[in-house]
C-alpha cells in the first residue's frame, strides 16, 4: 500500500464520523501555525453570521409586530433582541454604521433611504411587506406629531446624559407610536412603497411579498 | 492571543453571555475555524466559510453549557464543533447530491462534559448516520494503536506544511519529515496488521 493510498484512507476517516477527537496540542498548533485573515475575509464572516441569526429566529418572515412601533425603534429591538451591534448589522448591508444609527434613531425617515437599501434591510431582517408596511404607517404617524424636537433627559446629578437622552428619545418614540392615530402615507411615501416592492421582486424576495 | 481566549476570566464571559467576548472569539477563531476545515476536508473557501460560520452559530447557543472545570479547552471543543458541523454537512451533501445549507433548528443540547468521554462535542442537532466504510473502521483503530506523537505529527500534516509546524514546534523541516515518515510507517503496518487478522 503505498503513502498516496494510505493518506487518502487516513483523511477519509479523519473526515468522518468515527475520527478521533481533536487533541489541545493539534488544535493549538493549527491556531498558532495559522496566519492572521483579511480584514475582508473576517467582514464576509460577520456578514453570513448576521444573515444565518436572523434566518434562525424568522424561519418564516415577520408578518405581524405585536404592538405598534416606528421602523427605525422596530429593527433597533430585534437587533438588540439577538445581541448584535450597529456595526455587525452595519457590515451585513455593506453599509457605516452611521446608516444603521441613524435608521434606529429615527432621525431620518425611513423613505428617504432609497428603496434598495431599505430592501437590503429588509431581507437580512426577513420581515414581511405587510409588518414594512405597518411600520411605515406608525412611523409617518409619530412624524405628523407637531412639537417633536432633540429629547434631552438629566441624570440625577444634573448634567443631560446622551445615553440618557437616546433611551428617553426611544420610550417616547415608542409612546407616541402607540397613541397616534391611524396615518395616509402621501405620495412620495406610496411610490418609496412601490419601489421597494418592486426591489424585492427583483431580487426574487418572493417570500417577503 | 490563543492563551487569552482560554484564560479562565475569558472564559467564563463567554459562558456568561458577555456579547463582547464572544465578538472578539468570533473575530479570532472564525476565519482560523475555515481555514482549518476548507484544509482537512479539502473544501472550497466559500463552502468552509458556510460551515466556520454555522459552527459559531452553535457554540454561540451551546457556550453555556461548556464546562472548563474538567480541563476541556475552549478552542478545541469550537474546532470540534466545527469539524463535526463539516461531517454533518458532507454527509447529508452525500444524500442529497450536493451542497446545501443546513437549517439550524433549536439544538438539542447536551452537556459538553460529553464530548470529555469522547463521544461527542456536547452539541448534537440530528447528527446523519451512515455506514462507515470498512477501511475506516479499520484505520481508526490503526490511528488509535499509535503513540500520540505519531497521531499528533500525522493529523498535523493533515492541514499544516512541514514550515509551518517547524515554525511551531521550533524543530527542523528534516526533523518532521522523518518523524512522519515513520508514523506513517507504522501507520501503514499496523492498519495492514488489522487487515490481516
Amino acid at each position: 500500500m503505498n503513502d498516496e493510498e494510505l493518506l487518502r484512507i487516513l483523511r477519509f476517516t479523519v473526515c468522518s464520523d468515527i475520527a478521533p477527537e481533536l487533541t489541545d496540542q493539534a488544535v493549538d498548533e493549527f491556531i498558532s501555525a495559522s496566519p492572521e485573515s483579511s480584514p475582508e475575509h473576517l467582514r464576509r464572516l460577520t456578514a453570513k453570521f448576521v444573515e444565518k441569526v436572523f434566518a434562525s429566529i424568522h424561519g418564516e418572515p415577520v408578518k405581524d409586530l405585536q404592538q405598534k412601533w416606528t421602523f427605525g425603534r422596530w429593527f433597533e429591538a430585534m437587533r438588540e433582541s439577538v445581541r448584535l451591534t450597529r456595526k455587525e448589522i452595519a457590515t451585513a448591508l455593506n453599509q457605516d454604521p452611521s446608516f444603521v444609527e441613524r435608521l434606529e434613531a429615527g432621525d431620518v425617515v425611513p423613505w428617504a433611504f432609497s428603496a434598495r437599501d431599505i430592501g437590503d434591510l429588509v431581507c437580512l431582517f426577513r420581515v414581511h411587506m405587510n409588518a414594512v408596511s405597518d411600520l411605515i404607517s406608525n412611523s409617518i404617524a409619530v412624524s405628523q406629531l407637531p412639537g417633536l424636537g432633540p429629547v434631552a433627559a438629566r441624570s440625577q446629578g444634573g448634567r443631560i446624559s446622551e445615553a440618557r437622552g437616546h433611551s428617553a428619545k426611544r420610550a417616547l418614540d415608542l409612546y407616541l407610536a402607540r397613541k397616534a392615530g391611524p396615518a395616509k402615507p402621501d405620495q412620495t411615501v406610496t411610490d418609496w412603497m412601490s419601489a421597494l416592492r418592486s426591489d424585492l421582486k427583483r431580487r426574487g424576495a418572493k417570500h417577503l411579498l | 492571543m490563543r492563551e487569552m481566549v482560554n484564560s479562565r476570566e475569558f472564559v467564563t464571559k463567554v459562558v456568561g453571555g458577555d456579547a463582547d467576548s464572544f465578538r472578539v472569539l468570533f473575530s479570532y477563531l472564525t476565519p482560523k475555524l475555515s481555514r482549518f476545515i476548507a484544509g482537512l476536508f479539502s473544501l472550497p473557501h466559500q463552502d468552509a466559510d458556510e460551515i466556520a460560520v454555522d459552527a459559531m452559530l452553535k457554540v454561540r447557543r451551546a457556550v453555556a453549557d461548556f464546562d472548563a472545570s474538567r480541563g476541556a479547552k475552549l478552542t478545541t471543543w469550537i474546532f470540534e464543533i466545527a469539524k463535526n458541523t463539516a461531517i454533518d454537512h458532507l454527509r447529508k451533501q452525500e444524500t442529497r447530491g450536493k451542497f446545501v445549507e443546513v437549517p439550524l433548528d433549536d439544538a438539542v443540547l447536551q452537556p459538553s462534559n460529553e464530548m470529555m468521554n469522547g463521544s461527542s462535542d456536547g452539541v448534537d442537532e440530528g447528527r446523519v448516520e451512515t455506514p462507515h466504510r470498512p477501511e475506516e473502521v479499520k484505520m481508526r483503530k490503526a490511528l488509535d494503536s499509535l503513540s500520540k506523537e505519531d497521531q499528533a505529527i500525522l493529523l498535523s500534516r493533515l492541514t499544516l506544511e512541514y514550515e509551518d509546524i517547524a515554525r511551531v514546534e521550533n524543530a527542523s523541516v528534516g526533523t518532521l519529515r522523518t518523524r512522519h515518515s515513520r508514523a506513517l510507517a507504522r501507520l501503514r503496518a499496523a492498519y495492514l496488521k488489522g487487515n490481516c487478522s
